[in-house]
């Protein structure tokens, strides 16, 4: 046999102030009294035990300091003898993920009872056993990693905050495997609602235990939310809700969509279990704002509240203004400037010293001395500038190369399209060939410098038919996008738990300096919570997540990143295209596995003994022996009947 | 010690005694004795030598007889007081209750009683003891001795490691020059039994009085718990644990003892009072004594 802990031996001291204790104890408060005469005849029956009487007291010293031997000797946890071999490594998994915030009909959520089960475990651990906690919500995290310091993982568990993500335990499963080293001391306890997918394959694992927390109940939620903006509306968008009950009988509830807290609609849904609801709701909004829609499920049963709501941000679509200057009409520009939505043409004649702010200036066969800043189109240019030189007329220039991957060139084709006339263009600065001929001559190009974006297409639009072309009008369209960065352009929402590439639109990305290498590397994000996390740039877009919190995100410089704010609304209005504001996404739930609130599993546990042994520790007998001893020390020496 | 309105008070009283003893000198209590007192007793024949002035010349000048009055001679009563100077009198020191402890109590009863006597000019002598005679005051007589009566007892201490009242009185009776009425004040905490001393009292003719003096806290002790229990008197000690039961116990066999004295004093016809401390001593005298028939 040996001890656990055997530097617990040092509470023995205690026996020391026992004894002590006894001996002022039986120096018993000296009463005088006038004559023993009746105290002999009171007492007389017991003095004839006499030698009873004399051992009295040093019984009553003997089982106190056996208790407190009893008590020291549980407190070193002994181990019966091979038992020290058999210590265990307990990975317990909690699941912390959005259904785990269901409330039962006892009033207890599945969390509070998780955390309960995770806790009661710790308690149960054996001295030399290891644990290590790890969550399985949102994303696989180890809170504490395998230790044998039991308050550590307890102090962990107490601290485990409850995600609004989807569960990972499968994933989590895996971690856990990878945290243990000895597969044959492996024990993982996984306390879940088993609302998850692959519940079901635990059933036969080894070496995991299912411990469910919490009951069965229905959920209605909402497990789709997609906007996208109008085809036809350049200020349209079309919103897609899908809902769906999880119960036994069908529910009547209402379905209610508002946009920046103004009401677009309120429809009355009869949800049938197992089937989904969908629609599609249509609507118009310059100004943009965020859209909620919400699920009314009042007086239902209705187990889980944060799948309830969802919530898209609809950005607002500015007018682009563009100024035109050419010293003669042109009908193709103006006609295909004019058609694409939002912009605000202006055509004239003098070149203005900078172009014109959130859209940009087309110079048509005008090159000033010194090119305006910010976003310049060129069109045939009539000589050199700063940016470039014009070189030699091709006669019969036909397009051989193009660059595809260009966000100027998405949908446009013009390999093998001849333009007569057209130049030789040498650009001063590395800039990007958009257009080459065959003979390698570029005839397109398009530069960054700074915030300055530049394009140059060094072709005669009257002699070509490339303004007859479809792919005209998207290559302005593509323009257009370059130069703006997409202002305005629908942002999908992303879901909890995810890892999600945000694409930052031109406007906001000039505003929060995301081309600025030193400030991008300060980006972050912060979830509806106040959790932040740094995020990482590629390109126009911004990586973040997994997000553990539905509502939205913030992305930007962390200097910019707000605290959440009550009323989201608002800012959101604006976040996307006012000047130093964070960009804005909105992160929801829908997720019908979250959803349904109906463990997938036919029989798992409801607590689990990790015992392992088959007996119960030593300590637990030595307990049981000391407090007998200090009932019968009490019984026998402590106890007074008064009255 | 006493004002002088409860002195005024005692000197109307007289210690009673039911049986007539033999005095020495004249006094207020009658003897079978005739002689030169003033209360008639009878007639006898005229003798020669006979003092003429108790002639009854009334008789004579009816029927012609020569008869002489004779009177009863009235003596002194001899009354020995038997004070307990056991250190178990020193009862009550401490209770905050009781305003004289029990020894100064009995003092003060013995100064009263002793009082009562001179007044009457019995001669009154007072001892103190425990288990055997710690101090002796001889027979007085008169109101003059009352303040030696007073300093005897002021310089009065407890003393002893027992009390042996049949030891005391077998001595006492050897000492005392003649019988007489003797008064016990004790409280009877008598380890080897107070009754045998007054048996020989009684056996040699006196007339006991048994005055039983207690504290309160004796009859009903409030002591609880583990404790030690000490002996003042024997200096033994006793560990136990008093419950509220054994509390009860005890004051049923208080009680019980108590009873016992009294059946006792019943039995033989001697007048017992019992009185605790926390009882004025003057209520003591002047009511329960004189319901008891010791003093009147």
């Amino acid at each position: 046999m040996s001890l656990a802990s055997p530097e617990r031996l040092m509470w023995l001291l205690i026996a020391v102030p026992i004894i002590m204790l006894y001996i002022l104890r039986t120096r018993l408060k000296r009463q005088p009294v006038s004559t023993l005469l009746f105290w002999d005849q009171l007492f007389d029956q017991k003095r004839q035990r006499s030698w009873l009487q004399r051992l009295r007291h040093w019984l009553s010293l003997l089982l106190q300091l056996a208790f407190v031997f009893l008590v020291i000797g549980a407190l070193t946890d002994p181990l019966w003898t091979g038992q020290k071999n058999e210590t265990r490594q307990v990975v317990i998994i909690v699941d912390n993920s959005a259904s785990m915030a269901a409330v039962g009909d006892d009033g207890q959520s599945r969390w509070e009872a998780a955390r309960q089960k995770a806790l009661g475990i710790v308690a149960g651990l054996r001295g030399g056993d290891e644990v290590a906690v790890v969550t399985a919500g949102s994303s696989v995290r180890v809170p504490v990693g395998m230790t044998d310091f039991a308050p550590a993982a307890r102090d962990a568990i107490e601290a485990l905050q409850l995600t609004d993500g989807p569960s990972r335990a499968l994933a989590a499963i895996d971690a856990a495997k990878r945290l243990t080293r000895s597969p044959e001391r492996r024990r993982i306890v996984l306390i879940s609602d088993g609302c998850f997918e692959g519940a079901q394959t635990l059933e036969g694992q080894s070496g995991v235990d299912l411990v469910l927390a919490g009951e069965t109940a229905n959920n209605a939620a909402i497990t789709a939310l997609a906007v996208r903006r109008s085809l036809v509306d350049p200020i349209g968008y079309a919103a897609l809700v899908e809902a769906e009950y999880f119960g036994d009988e069908a529910i009547d509830v209402r379905v209610t969509i508002d946009l920046a807290d103004q009401l677009v609609d309120v429809i009355p849904v009869k949800l049938e279990p197992g089937k989904p609801w969908s629609k599609t709701i249509s609507g118009a909004s310059a100004d943009g704002g965020l859209l909620r829609v919400k699920l009314d499920a009042r007086g239902i049963p209705d187990g889980l509240a944060i799948d309830n709501e969802a919530i898209a941000v609809l950005p607002s679509r500015p007018r682009i203004p563009v100024t035109l200057v050419t010293e003669q009409p042109s009908l193709y520009l103006e006609s295909v400037l004019g058609a694409i939505p939002l912009v605000d043409l202006t055509v004239a004649t003098t070149v203005p010293t900078q172009a014109p702010a959130g859209g940009f200036l087309m110079l048509h066969r005008v090159v000033p001395e010194k090119l305006p800043s910010g976003a310049v189109f060129v069109i045939d240019p009539s000589g050199d500038s700063d940016a470039w030189k014009r070189g030699r007329q091709i006669e019969q220039a036909i397009i051989a190369r193009q660059d595809t991957a260009s966000p100027l060139m998405p949908h446009v084709r013009l390999t093998n399209v001849m333009l007569p006339g057209a130049y030789e263009l040498e650009m001063v600065d590395d800039a990007t060939p958009l257009l080459v001929e065959a003979g390698g001559a570029t005839l397109m190009a398009s530069l960054v410098r700074g915030d300055d974006r530049l394009v140059v297409l060094a072709a005669d639009l009257d002699s070509s038919d490339l303004p007859l072309r479809i792919a005209f009008p998207v290559l302005m369209t593509n323009a257009v996008n370059w130069f703006l960065g997409q202002t305005g352009e629908l942002q999908p929402s992303l879901r909890t738990g995810t890892l999600a590439e945000v694409a930052i639109d031109g406007a906001s990305a000039s505003s929060l300096g995301l081309n600025d290498a030193r400030t991008a590397r300060s980006w972050s994000w912060r979830d509806a919570a106040g959790h932040v996390a740094p995020a990482s740039i590629n390109g126009d877009a911004a990586v973040i997540g997994p997000v553990d919190r539905v509502g939205l995100v913030q992305i930007g410089p962390l200097s910019l990143l707000q605290p959440p704010q009550p009323s989201e609304s608002e800012t959101a209005r604006s976040g996307t295209t006012a000047a130093a504001e964070p960009f804005k996404v909105a992160v929801n739930l829908c997720d019908r596995g979250e959803s349904d609130l109906r463990p997938r599993v036919e029989a798992a546990k409801t607590d689990v003994d990790i015992g392992g042994s088959g007996r119960r520790s030593l300590w637990f007998y030595l307990a049981c022996t000391a407090l007998g001893l200090i009932t019968a020390e009490w019984f026998l020496y402590q106890r007074r009947v008064v009255g | 010690m006493f004002d002088s309105e409860f002195l005024k008070r005692l000197e109307y009283l007289s210690l009673l005694s039911k049986r007539v003893f033999q005095g020495q000198l004249l006094a207020q209590r009658r003897t079978k004795q005739t002689g030169g007192g003033v209360e008639f007793a009878d007639h006898r024949q005229y003798m020669h030598g006979d003092d003429l002035r108790y002639l009854d010349w009334n008789v004579y000048a009816r029927h012609g007889d020569l008869l002489l009055r004779r009177f009863q001679e009235e003596e002194d009563l001899h009354i020995y007081i038997l004070l307990d100077c056991s250190r178990s009198m020193n009862s009550g020191q401490t209770d905050p209750n009781l305003k004289v402890d029990k020894f100064t109590f009995a003092r003060q009863l013995a100064a009263a009683l002793a009082y009562i006597a001179l007044s009457n000019l019995d001669r009154v002598s007072i001892i103190g003891y425990d288990d055997k005679i710690r101090a002796t005051m001889p027979l007085a007589r008169g109101k003059d001795n009352v303040l030696s009566v007073l300093r005897f007892l002021e310089k009065l201490e407890t003393s002893g490691e027992a009390t042996h009242l049949s030891a005391v009185v077998g001595d006492f009776v050897r000492r005392a020059p003649r019988s007489g009425l003797v008064l016990v004040i004790s409280d009877l905490f008598d380890q080897t039994g107070f009754r045998s001393g007054v048996d020989l009292l009684r056996h040699r003719r006196f007339e006991p009085h048994v005055i039983q003096v207690h504290t309160p806290s004796e009859a009903n002790p409030s002591v609880l718990g583990d404790v030690e229990l000490f002996d003042v008197e024997s200096n033994q000690s006793r560990k136990v644990t008093v419950t509220e039961k054994k509390l009860r116990q005890y004051q049923e066999m208080f009680q019980a003892f108590l009873r016992d004295i009294e059946t006792y004093c019943k039995t033989y016809g001697l007048s017992h009072t019992r009185a605790t401390a926390d009882i004025p001593y003057d209520e003591v005298l002047l009511k329960m004594m004189r319901v008891a028939g010791a003093v009147s």
